[in-house]
C-alpha cells in the first residue's frame, strides 16, 4: 500500500476510534482491539493524536454561533421563520458589530427552529439552572435567554413587549418602526426599534448594555421627578419623558433608589460576554466565580477553603465547561477535588 | 433545550479520557506540529514495552498518558538548550491569561476559517454536537438520517479539519489550556 493510502485509511480508522472513545466506556474486546491496532504502526498512534488535537480545537472554539449551517435541508420548519423575518424591511446588510452579533440571523436558524413553534404558542420563556435558550420571536427578533430567567412576551400590531421577570436576556431586534420593541424590568424600561442589548435583573438594581444601534431607557422615577443622567461625555442630559438615551457599548444601572444613574462606556462584546456563554473574570474571587458556573450547569461545585475561595481570579471561561476551571484551580493552587456520586465538585483544602 | 457541551455525560470517564487527553493537549503546545510524528514514533515504542494486559485496561489514559510524557520530555530538553526561563504559578491570574492573547485570537479564527472550509451540512453536525451538545443519536434524528451517517459526518469532518487546520496556530490554543 502506498505511504498516503495508507495514511489516509489510518486516519480513517482513528477517527472511528476517537468516537468510539468519547462515547464512554469501551467494552473489553474494543480495548483489546484498540491496544492492537495502537501497536500496529507508530502511523496509527500519530494518526489518533492528530484526531485528538482536532476534536481539542473544537472544542475550544469559542465562536460557534457564527458558523453559519445549512437552513437548506429544514425548509420545513425554516418557512415560518422566514416568513415572520419579512415584515417591513429586515434589511440582510452585513452588520458592522461584533462577529458574534452578525451571527444573529441566518447562522442561528438551526438553533432556533427548534424553539421556533414553542415562541409562537407560549407568552412565557423560563429557563433553568444550567439552561440556556436562544428564541426567534414571531417578529423575527431573537432573544438570547440566560440561566434562571423568566420572560414573557407579548405582540400585538402596534407594538412588541417583554417583561423580564428574573435573570437577564440578549435582545436582537428586528427593525420595525411602527411596532417598538419594549422591555419591562421591574420598575426599567427599554424602548428600542431595531438594535441589540442587553437587559440584567441583578441585585443591585437593572443593568442595560447596548450592543448596536440606540435605545431610550426609563428608569424608576418618584412621582414623576425628573432624573438626571451624565453621559459618558460629561454632558448633563436631563431626563423626562424621553428617558435615556443609549448607543452601542454604553451600559447604564438602574435602581429604585437610585441617586443619580451614570452611564458608562463599556465593551460591550465583553459586557455582553454571558449572552455567548462566556464567563469573563478580572480579580472575582473564586467563590463568585464558582457561583457564576453553578448557574450554569447542572453539576455544582463546592469551596470548602475559605483562603481559596478568596483569592482573585481573572480570566475567560467557557461557562458550560466547569472541568476547565478545576483544572485552572488545580494548575494555580494546592487543593484536594472530590468528586460526588452526583458529579458534583467539592474543592478542599490539601489533607 | 440546553446549550451546553453534555458535561453530565463527559464526568462520568473523566479520569479515562478527558483528563490525560487534556493533559496531551496542552503538554502538545510545546511539540512542533512537524515533530508530532516523532512524538507519535516514541509512544508507539513504548506502548510496546507495556503489557497487552495492561494497557487493555485503559488504553485511551495509557496513549495519552504517554503522549503527554513524551511532549513533556521534549519539551525539556528544548527548554535546556534555551535560556532558563521561570514562570512559576504564585498567582492564579498568571496562569489563565494566555502568554498571547493575539495568537489566540488567530488560533480561533483559524479553527472559523477552516470550519468554514467544510460542507454546510459537516458544519451543522459539529455545531450541534459541539455547540448544543447533542449526541450522535439526537443529532441523527434531528437530521432525520441514521447516527451511522452522522458519524460518517463526523469523521469526515474531522479528518478534512486536520489536513485543513494550521498545525502552528493549534498549538497556541492547546497551549492556552
Amino acid at each position: 500500500m502506498a505511504p498516503t493510502d495508507r495514511r489516509s485509511r489510518a486516519s480513517e480508522e482513528a477517527g472511528e476510534w476517537l468516537l468510539r472513545l468519547q462515547a464512554g466506556e469501551l467494552p473489553r474486546e474494543q480495548r483489546e482491539a484498540l491496544v492492537d491496532w495502537l501497536r500496529e504502526s507508530p502511523v496509527h498512534v500519530a494518526e489518533l493524536l492528530r484526531m485528538a488535537s482536532v476534536h481539542g480545537a473544537l472544542e475550544q472554539f469559542e465562536h460557534w454561533t457564527g458558523i453559519a449551517t445549512s437552513g437548506a435541508e429544514h425548509d420545513d420548519v425554516v418557512v415560518p421563520l422566514i416568513a415572520a423575518r419579512q415584515g417591513p424591511a429586515v434589511p440582510a446588510k452585513k452588520r458592522s458589530g461584533a462577529r458574534w452579533l452578525a451571527a444573529a440571523g441566518i447562522a442561528c436558524i438551526a438553533v432556533i427552529v427548534g424553539f421556533l413553534a414553542m415562541s409562537w404558542r407560549g407568552q412565557v420563556i423560563q429557563t433553568d439552572r444550567g439552561e440556556r435558550r436562544e428564541v426567534a420571536l414571531a417578529d423575527g427578533s431573537v432573544v438570547q435567554i440566560d440561566p434562571e430567567t423568566r420572560l414573557r412576551v407579548k405582540m400585538d400590531e402596534h407594538s412588541r413587549q417583554i417583561h423580564l421577570d428574573t435573570g437577564r436576556a440578549l435582545f436582537r431586534v428586528a427593525k420595525n418602526p411602527t411596532r417598538p420593541f419594549i422591555v419591562h424590568a421591574d420598575a426599567t424600561t427599554v424602548r428600542a426599534i431595531g438594535t441589540a442589548f442587553g437587559v440584567e435583573r441583578r441585585s443591585q438594581g437593572v443593568v442595560v448594555t447596548v450592543a448596536e444601534g440606540k435605545v431610550a431607557v426609563d428608569g424608576p422615577r418618584e412621582d414623576g421627578a425628573v432624573q438626571t443622567v451624565e453621559s459618558s461625555s460629561g454632558q448633563w442630559v436631563l431626563s423626562g419623558a424621553n428617558g435615556i438615551v443609549l448607543v452601542a457599548n454604553e451600559q447604564v444601572t438602574l435602581q429604585v433608589a437610585a441617586s443619580t444613574p451614570q452611564v458608562r462606556k463599556v465593551d460591550s462584546g465583553r459586557a455582553l460576554a454571558w449572552a455567548e456563554g462566556r464567563l469573563i473574570f478580572e480579580d472575582t474571587p473564586v467563590a463568585d466565580v464558582v457561583a457564576q458556573f453553578n448557574r450554569y450547569n447542572s453539576i455544582q461545585i463546592q469551596v470548602q477553603d475559605a483562603r481559596l475561595a478568596a483569592r482573585p481570579v481573572s480570566g475567560v471561561f467557557n461557562a458550560a465547561n466547569p472541568e476547565a476551571f478545576i483544572d485552572f484551580i488545580q494548575a494555580g493552587a494546592a487543593v484536594q477535588i472530590r468528586r460526588e456520586p452526583g458529579g458534583h465538585i467539592v474543592i478542599s483544602s490539601p489533607p | 433545550m440546553t446549550l451546553q457541551p453534555s458535561s453530565n455525560r463527559l464526568s462520568d470517564w473523566f479520569r479515562q479520557w478527558r483528563r490525560p487527553l487534556l493533559k496531551f493537549l496542552a503538554s502538545r503546545s510545546a511539540v512542533p506540529a512537524s515533530d508530532l510524528d516523532d512524538v507519535a514514533q516514541e509512544v508507539f515504542l513504548r506502548l510496546m514495552r507495556y503489557s497487552r494486559e495492561d494497557l487493555v485496561e485503559h488504553p485511551q489514559a495509557y496513549l495519552f498518558k504517554i503522549a503527554s510524557n513524551v511532549a513533556a520530555e521534549r519539551a525539556l530538553r528544548i527548554r535546556h538548550s534555551r535560556p532558563h526561563e521561570s514562570r512559576w504559578l504564585e498567582d492564579l491570574r498568571a496562569e489563565d491569561r494566555p502568554p498571547d492573547t493575539v495568537a489566540r485570537a488567530a488560533a480561533q479564527a483559524e479553527i472559523e476559517r477552516a470550519l468554514n472550509t467544510l460542507a454546510a451540512r459537516e458544519r451543522e453536525v459539529l455545531k450541534q454536537q459541539f455547540f448544543e451538545g447533542l449526541g450522535h443519536a439526537e443529532i441523527a434524528e434531528r437530521l432525520g438520517t441514521s447516527r451511522r451517517n452522522v458519524k460518517r459526518i463526523v469523521i469526515r469532518s474531522y479528518r478534512k479539519l486536520r489536513e485543513e487546520l494550521d498545525p502552528a496556530l493549534l498549538e497556541v490554543i492547546h497551549g492556552a489550556d
